[in-house]
């Protein structure tokens, strides 16, 4: 301490003469000093103010960093040892003291320091804290288990440090140990399941881990802890082990609701995961229950086992198209499916399990849902325009919730639109559209802009349109398919001569056309676009348009012919990708298809389509080479 | 038996004889001495009376003072007070003598003077008997020997023979100085070695005569003698030393003697022991009789009208008379005594003067340079002598001087025709004429004589003899054509009426009207010009980019800099700053150019707005952000911090790449530009043909038969010149056709075909014939080829002008469809964006796809870093291309990459959060993208600069708005209250358009989308103002600084090359003044202190902040000061 003191005593008798500025009090100008790197300079002032005020903590914790920064261990030291004198009770000084002799490479002080602290502090598992992470940060594995152990000894807690200790070694990639801790935790604190699940499926990340993890969660499994078993089938379900997740699950029991709702998830997350059989077998094994469950239970599960077989119907598409158009825009989206053969058996499923639903589980609100489910699988695949708007009819007669009617109002007018009668959906629509008050852009209000444009009064569509983009915000999800719709009719209607305007007109019959499913016409009506008005700016959009039914239509050779000729517009990239397309999967000609998709590379390398191509090549490379 | 104290007594005696006899001998031998020294004294020195008395007097004193002395003393030694005789010493004397012991002799005396008390009396008596008896017998010689008394015997005896000698030797002196101390009462005349005598005596002369002064010596002669003269008018005494002349005397001549004098020659003793001090000659006088003099004298020069100057009045004791040619002179004297007649005389001419009494006057008129004298003669017959000669000396009039400040020595002249003059005139005494003369000059090929003319110019105020002169002269009225030239120089004439006006004329300056195509091949050279030196500066760049790159490499081997590295470094850093510094002239040069191509109207107004946007580009290439880097590198260079010179040279390459990029931009716009630029040279010049053969074609249509031939030629020359023109213009039609195929084929090629089609030979051979037609005089079918040379170019005019309509569609067309790709582009990332954001976010939070998903995120940031790219590219070919659009492109990679990196921690729901705001920032971007796309092509115009004037005319409107309402504060119609509520609401009004303005010049700068021109000072106004309604004042000057904030944004939007309102910091052209006159006219007319008030004008005005400005004032003060304080001393012109 006389050391300090001296050297204190010196460093302010013989330091420079600091002159203040005025208007500004000591700290704040030391700080602004050690900011501008003026070290001296703040050393000094902080000082000066440890004279006046050897109590003075700002300074002291200021001075010592400084010292620390310069390498001036010794003083630091002597710093902190006369602070110590002056504040006993200041613990963390003690441990700094360590540090800092530590630091020095006095190890036997340091850990004579460390043990004195320890032994007469000892008490509190917040000392045990400041010393692991003291360790931690000075990279002292050995001494932090050991003190750990100490601790956990002394104090008689077996998860005392454990998260801290687990997240030292999971940062350094130990992840036995790491492990080890997390579970010890978790079974202590087992509402801190997300934290250690999300831990454990990182580690699970890397394959190598898998073994390690699996080892450590089943020998965790011994003691019998729910969580871990939980533990054990999340992991097993991140890493598609999805049959070992289930019956993980199924060991945990089908007890009580917990555990219900624990298997419906389970069930949706299989379904979500496109692990059908699973998550059909999942659903039924809980149905299977049906005496012992809650109508609700059993209702979501109805539902979802319905899902499931409706997420079965596979629609029959050009196999991972590359080219889309306008992908998901509302606008031009058409919500017919046209499903696989094989898929026919888990409509006929989908429809009695429905039924099923309606006549076995009393009216509730599963009844609406149930309705709902039916209508649009009448609307999309049967396309029974009448019976699909007779089931929402009946959803809504069920009181649905607010966001079911919404999305069962919207159906009914679609059904209208689908029969091509305008009238009567615009009337739907404009009923409801009055009714809503929300501040995000209504889908009715889409709707009334989508029939616009279908029934060929663009500037109405404009007019709307300009007026609801002015109000919206960008991250509304109608934001983009409204900027896309805006921008056609700007660039063929706005902009455009007399001609594009009727090209347009044209144009949106035939969109009204592919609305009703009418697709031959549709595609006619696209090519009578293109031979009439060759000139047109809208014709490149009509070209690919017809391009791609064509190719739904397999009318192929019409297809590539357009495609070739979308070669000399603006959506060349796209022309020469379903070239690509049409020659691998209807000519199954893959050398060919790999000059058009390596043209495409070449000539338009900053086309949108390069990235999806390039990738595509390589999977076809990897399938040939296979 | 004689007692002891009689034996004492004897002893005394003996003693006192002893004493007596040596004082008396010493006393002989004092007299002895001051007798002979007196004698000596007295023989050198001869001393005064007074001192002799005094002396003896003393000697006298003191023998009377020794005879009392001793009896004094003899008083005192018989009362036993003198020591030296006690009984006590006498007696211990003797017993020392006498007995063994010497006290036995005061032990007897002592026993005697005791007898009767306790003593054995016998005992006594015996013993004072046996001391009687030895002292009875006791040698008195021996007690007191006489050998001092001796000496001094034989002390004096010396003294009285050596004195006796001396006397004996210089008996004559001894006796006489004897003689003296013996009459001491009488005073003897000192012996002199010699005595003066004055030869001229007494003397009489007339004033201003010289005379000699003579002194002879009869004894010896001394080396020189003084003369003094004393003047009668008792002023100080003059002291001459003379010395003799062969003859052995003493001459001294007195010249030009104008007063009486007293006078006499005197010589004092050289040593001090000469008994004679000084020998005098007698006193003697000079007496002078005076001359007419002038006592009263004043020359008076009036100079002439013209000049202005005022009557200067100069007396006598100035000999130097200046005046101007052509003043009158005018001489006013008074002499001391009564004149009889007097003369002015000029060199050898005598001009008499008027005489009146004592005073006399006369006159003349100043013309040349010369001596006057004045001679005067007075009653007596008497004249002056030696008359002062004055030297009249003309004052030149000077010619004017005249400093042309604008124009430049040669100038090509717009299209407005108009010269702006601006001259500096200064003269001594005013102006009578300024003005231009000037010769036109036509091409050597028409052959026409040169017309040479002038053009007067006002002088508001011939008599302000400083004056700077701004006129503008409009040579419209001169029917200039192109390729004419106008030589021309500037004269101005003093008002000299004495002599004649004189001139001065400025050097020849050439006013040149060029002709379209030299207008546009010299812009093109400049163009061309930068574009090379923009490829340099970019190669350059380039090159220190790479050097960059590879120090860092170095800098990675290494913890510490070397020597070479550092040394390179410092090399690279300088090369970056040379580049900055040429990159700065390259953004003058193109100033050169706009202002240039403004000047002749060569563009159209969108193509000048382009070229402005092109030269901020220029300016916005060296970004601040470049400097403070490259200052960041210095500063880590020099504290040689490993990590912070790693950082700055990260920062100095990432800026350079900025500043390449910037430079690549700009020379892919300024190609397209240059294209642009070559279809309007074309159009701009058929149109300005089609006029021309308009005129000619009228012209040509109404000659006949009796029309001057002259007339008929000058048409010809006219219809050549148009022929000449048109092929010209094929030349530059195939020029464009090459530079727009780049841009648009299709307009190329109707370009070149129209140069090659049958129409475009037809014109060009009509108008040929036309001219030949007139040459030969064939009226008639010069009409007709004429008339059909117009219609035929204006059948091109027409295509033209289609063919450029073309290309602006197309280029607009073009560029739309880009805009569209990016567009299609972002809104598919954005769905595709909105597609992941469904997916996480309906993900179960353990499925193994959550990182997959981390990976579509990858591939969708690609995509968007492909868009980024299209835009760039976009960018280099339109300045359509906003910062809207930059900034929502890059929040979304901002989005993205936080996305991913919450999917990489399995946060799904975090992930999904980011996924949609970048969905959102992408939608911002589409937005942006849409509405520039929009704007572009509403207004038909691919170069995106309506939005900037859009918005710039939406807030000078509310500016507008502002200053009216302030109005109503200016007029005080309101009550305070409503004033304060006003005021308020004001408030509030400005600082939104001072955010929108900010927001605006923000916008612009990033973008590229320069073209603020002044904007850059409002800042400073509005905030000014805002002040002011901040502290609730409404003033003049708040007036001012509104309407000067709104004259801006007006200037802004109307052209960006006119300065506004704004004057600060103007620039003013750099002209050599050659200044061939004097430094500057007298003090009078304050020539220098107002020189040094414009300059002090002029540096006010240049923008500097007040303390520059209060510190700028004291320094002119000071300035002006000094010289009022310096000017009398060195300038005697009017004194």
């Amino acid at each position: 301490m006389n050391k300090a003191i001296i050297i204190i005593s010196c460093s302010i008798l013989f330091a420079q003469i600091t002159v203040v500025p005025q208007g500004r009090n000591l700290i704040q100008n030391a700080l602004l000093m050690e900011r501008k790197g003026d070290l001296e300079r703040a050393r000094t002032l902080y000082e000066d103010m440890l004279r006046e005020n050897p109590r003075n903590r700002q300074a002291y914790q200021r001075l010592k960093e400084i010292l620390k920064r310069t390498g001036e261990l010794e003083s630091a030291a002597q710093l902190v040892e006369v602070w110590i004198n002056l504040n006993h009770n200041d613990l963390q000084a003690y441990i700094e003291l360590g540090e800092i002799v530590f630091l020095k490479d006095d190890k036997k002080r340091a850990a004579k320091i460390w043990h004195d602290f320890e032994t007469t502090y000892g008490t509190h598992t917040s000392i045990y804290r400041m010393l692991v992470h003291t360790f931690s940060r000075l990279g002292l594995t050995e001494e932090m288990e050991g003190l750990v152990k100490r601790g956990r000894s002394k104090l008689g807690q077996k998860d005392i440090l454990a998260l801290d200790l687990a997240n030292y070694y999971y940062s350094r990639q130990t992840y036995d140990r790491a492990l080890d801790e997390y579970l010890i935790y978790i079974i202590e604190h087992p509402h801190q399941e997300k934290l250690v699940t999300d831990r454990v499926l990182l580690m699970s990340d890397d394959p190598e881990n898998h073994l390690l993890i699996e080892k450590k969660l089943v020998s965790a499994l011994e003691n019998n802890h729910v969580i871990i078993d939980k533990l054990l089938a999340g992991y097993y379900f991140k890493t598609s082990r999805y049959n070992e997740a289930l019956s993980t699950h199924r060991s945990m029991g089908l007890h009580n609701n917990a555990d219900f709702k624990r298997w419906l998830l389970i069930a949706g997350n299989l379904r979500k995961e496109s692990q059908y059989d699973l998550s059909i077998e999942a659903y039924q094994e809980l149905l299977d229950l049906e005496l012992e469950l809650p109508p609700k239970i059993i209702g979501e599960a109805l539902l979802g086992l319905g899902k499931t077989y409706e997420d079965q119907l596979l629609p029959k598409t050009l196999n991972n198209s590359l080219v889309s158009f306008y992908p998901d825009n509302l606008f031009f989206k058409n919500e017919f499916l046209q499903i696989s053969p094989r898929s026919r058996e888990s409509l006929e499923r989908t429809f009695k399990l429905y039924q099923r639903v309606l006549q076995e589980l009393p009216a509730s609100s599963f009844s609406p849902k149930a309705h709902f489910r039916l209508g649009e699988i009448q609307f999309k695949i049967t396309r029974d325009f009448d019976g699909a708007r007779t089931s929402y009819l009946s959803a809504l007669a069920s009181r649905p919730d607010k966001n079911l009617r919404q999305n069962i109002l919207l159906r009914i007018g679609e059904t209208f639109i689908a029969e091509g009668n305008l009238k009567a959906a615009r009337n739907h629509f404009k009923l409801q559209h009055r009714t809503e008050k929300n501040t995000s852009i209504s889908p009715f209000t889409m709707k009334e802009i989508h029939l616009t444009f279908l029934t060929g009064t663009i500037d109405t569509a404009k007019t709307v349109l300009d007026s609801v983009i002015v109000n919206a915000l960008p991250n509304d999800k109608y934001f983009n398919d409204l900027m896309e719709l805006q921008d056609i009719i700007a660039q063929h209607y706005t902009f455009g001569s007399e001609t594009d305007k009727e090209a347009l007109v044209q144009y949106s019959i035939a969109e009204r056309l592919l609305q009703q499913y009418k697709l031959v016409e549709a595609a006619e009506m696209l090519a009578f676009i293109r031979e009439n008005y060759p000139d047109v700016s809208i014709l490149p959009i009509v070209m690919l348009r017809e391009c791609l039914l064509r190719l739904l239509l397999e009318d192929v050779s019409i297809s590539l012919n357009i495609a070739q000729l979308l070669q000399e517009t603006p959506f060349a990239p796209q022309g020469i990708t379903i070239q690509g397309e049409i020659n691998e999967q209807f000519y199954g000609d893959i050398d060919k298809a790999m000059k058009f998709y390596n043209n495409l590379l070449e000539s338009y390398p900053m086309s949108m389509l390069a990235e999806p191509v390039r990738m595509h090549m390589r999977q076809l490379k990897n399938v040939v080479e296979s | 038996m004689p007692s002891i104290a009689n034996h004492l007594k004897r002893i005394r005696r003996e003693a006192v004889q002893n004493d007596l006899i040596t004082l008396a001998w010493a006393a002989y031998a004092f007299i002895l001495l001051i007798l002979f020294i007196t004698i000596g004294f007295e023989a050198v020195f001869y001393l005064s009376s007074a001192i002799r008395l005094i002396t003896l007097k003393i000697i006298a004193g003191l023998i009377v003072a020794g005879t009392v002395s001793l009896f004094i003393v003899n008083a005192l030694i018989e009362q036993n007070k003198i020591k030296r005789y006690s009984w006590s010493k006498l007696a211990r004397a003797a017993g020392k003598l006498a007995f063994p012991k010497s006290d036995v002799v005061i032990n007897a005396y002592q026993l005697e003077q005791s007898e009767n008390s306790y003593t054995s009396n016998s005992l006594s008596k015996s013993y004072i008997q046996r001391i009687s008896n030895k002292l009875k017998r006791i040698n008195l010689k021996k007690l007191f020997p006489a050998k001092r008394a001796d000496n001094w015997k034989v002390f004096s005896l010396s003294i009285l023979f050596l004195g006796s000698l001396m006397v004996i030797i210089f008996w004559d002196s001894s006796s006489n100085a004897l003689t003296r101390w013996g009459h001491p009462k009488h005073e003897f005349e000192v012996p002199k070695p010699f005595s003066i005598t004055g030869i001229t005596r007494n003397i009489h002369l007339l004033g201003g005569d010289s005379t000699p002064l003579s002194f002879e010596i009869s004894g010896l002669l001394p080396d020189s003698i003084f003369l003094e003269l004393i003047p009668s008018t008792k002023d100080t005494a003059l002291l001459l030393a003379v010395k003799p002349d062969t003859n052995g005397r003493y001459t001294h001549l007195m010249e030009e003697v104008y007063q009486d004098y007293r006078y006499r020659a005197f010589s004092p003793a050289n040593h001090f022991w000469q008994a004679w001090k000084k020998v005098v000659s007698p006193d003697y006088y000079i007496s002078v009789t005076d001359r007419p003099i002038m006592e009263e004298f004043s020359i008076t020069v009036i100079p002439p009208d013209y000049s202005g100057l005022p009557v200067n009045i100069q007396k006598g004791n100035q000999a130097d008379v200046k005046g101007l040619k052509g003043s009158t002179v005018r001489i006013d004297l008074k002499s001391n005594r009564p004149l009889n007649k007097g003369f002015l005389k000029l060199d050898n001419e005598k001009i008499p003067l008027t005489i009146r009494g004592k005073r006399a006057a006369g006159g003349f008129i100043f013309n040349r340079d010369a001596l006057l004298k004045i001679e005067l003669e007075d009653n007596r017959g008497i004249t002056n002598q030696n008359p002062i000669p004055f030297h009249l000396q003309i004052l030149p009039d000077l010619n004017p001087e005249m400093s042309v400040i604008q124009p430049a020595q040669i100038v090509d002249l717009g299209t407005d025709q108009l010269i702006p003059i601006h001259l500096k005139i200064e003269d001594d005494f005013g102006f009578s004429t300024l003005q231009v003369g000037y010769e036109i000059k036509r091409p050597s090929y028409i052959e026409d004589e040169s017309l040479i003319s002038i053009f007067p110019i006002s002088i508001e105020n011939s008599t302000d003899l400083s004056q700077e002169v701004k006129t503008i002269w409009n040579l419209v009225e001169l029917g200039l054509m192109p390729e004419d030239e106008v030589h021309y120089h500037f004269e101005v004439y003093d008002n000299d009426e004495v002599s004649g006006p004189k001139k001065s004329i400025s050097s020849t300056f050439i006013a040149r009207v060029p002709s379209l195509g030299d207008l546009f091949t010299a812009m093109e050279e400049k163009e061309d010009q930068v574009i090379d030196e923009l490829i340099m500066h970019s190669k350059e760049i380039e090159g220190i980019q790479e050097q960059l790159e590879n120090m860092k490499l170095e800098m990675l081997k290494s913890d510490r800099l070397d020597w070479d590295q550092q040394q390179q470094m410092e090399e690279t850093l300088a090369q970056v700053q040379q580049e900055a510094d040429a990159l700065k002239k390259l953004a003058e040069s193109m100033e050169a150019i706009n202002q240039s191509a403004e000047k002749h109207s060569l563009f159209s107004d969108d193509l000048m707005r382009k070229f402005k946007e092109l030269q901020e580009l220029v300016n916005e290439i060296l970004n601040p952000e470049l400097m403070t880097d490259l200052n960041a590198f210095q500063d880590a260079l020099e504290k040689m911090d490993m990590k912070d010179i790693m950082d700055a040279m990260e920062k100095l390459s990432s800026n350079l790449d900025q500043v390449e990029q910037q430079l690549d931009r700009f020379l892919d716009i300024f190609r397209r530009i240059k294209a642009e630029q070559k279809l309007d040279e074309t159009i701009q010049r058929m149109n300005q043909l089609v006029e021309q053969q308009r005129i000619v074609n009228e012209n040509i249509q109404t000659l006949d038969e009796q029309t001057d031939p002259a007339t008929i030629a000058r048409l010809s020359h006219e219809e050549q010149r148009n022929s000449e023109e048109f092929s010209n213009i094929r030349d530059v039609m195939e020029e464009a056709a090459e530079a727009m195929q780049e841009f648009d084929l299709e307009s190329a090629a109707a370009l070149e075909n129209l140069e090659k089609d049958h129409l475009t030979n037809q014109t060009e051979s009509s108008l040929s014939q036309t001219a030949r037609q007139l040459q030969k005089q064939r009226i008639q079918q010069a009409q007709q080829k004429s008339a059909e040379s117009l219609e035929n170019l204006e059948n091109l005019q027409f295509m033209l002008a289609d063919i450029q309509s073309q290309f602006q569609d197309q280029t607009t067309k073009e560029m739309a469809g880009k805009f569209q790709t990016v567009m299609r582009d972002l809104l598919e990332l954005s769905k595709l964006q909105e597609s992941l954001e469904q997916s996480t976010r309906t993900m179960p939070k353990n499925s193994q796809r959550l990182a997959a998903m981390a990976g579509q995120q990858q591939f969708a940031q690609d995509q968007l870093m492909k868009i980024m790219s299209s835009l760039m590219d976009l960018s280099k070919e339109t300045f359509a291309v906003t910062p809207q659009m930059g900034k929502g492109i890059g929040m979304a990679n901002a989005q993205m990459e936080e996305a991913k990196k919450k999917l990489t921690k399995r946060n799904g729901r975090g992930a999904a959060n980011s996924q949609q705001s970048a969905m959102k920032s992408l939608n911002e971007a589409v937005l942006a993208v849409y509405q520039a796309m929009n704007k572009m092509q509403a207004s038909g115009s691919a170069s995106g600069y309506e939005q900037f004037l859009q918005r710039m005319q939406e807030i000078s409107g509310r500016q507008q708005g502002i200053n009216d309402q302030s109005m109503q504060l200016a007029f005080g119609q309101l009550f305070a209250a409503a004033q304060r509520s006003l005021m308020q609401r004001l408030l509030k009004q400005q600082r939104q358009v001072q955010k929108s303005l900010q927001q605006l010049m923000s916008e612009t700068r990033q973008s590229g989308e320069q073209g603020l021109g002044d904007l850059g000072g409002i800042a400073e106004d509005i905030d000014e103002v805002i002040k002011d309604f901040q502290n609730k004042r409404y003033q003049q000057r708040t007036k001012e600084r509104q309407q000067r904030i709104l004259s801006r944004m007006l200037d802004s939007q109307k052209s960006l090359t006119q300065r506004g309102f704004k004057e600060e910091r103007k620039a003013e052209p750099a002209n050599a003044i050659v200044y061939e006159g004097p430094s500057g006219l007298p003090v009078d007319y304050g020539q220098r202190r107002s020189l040094a008030m414009e300059a002090l004008n002029q540096s006010l005005k240049a923008g500097y902040s007040r303390d520059y400005q209060t510190m700028i004032r004291r320094y002119f003060n000071a300035l002006i000061q000094s010289e009022e304080q310096i000017i009398p001393t060195d300038t005697t012109f009017n004194e």
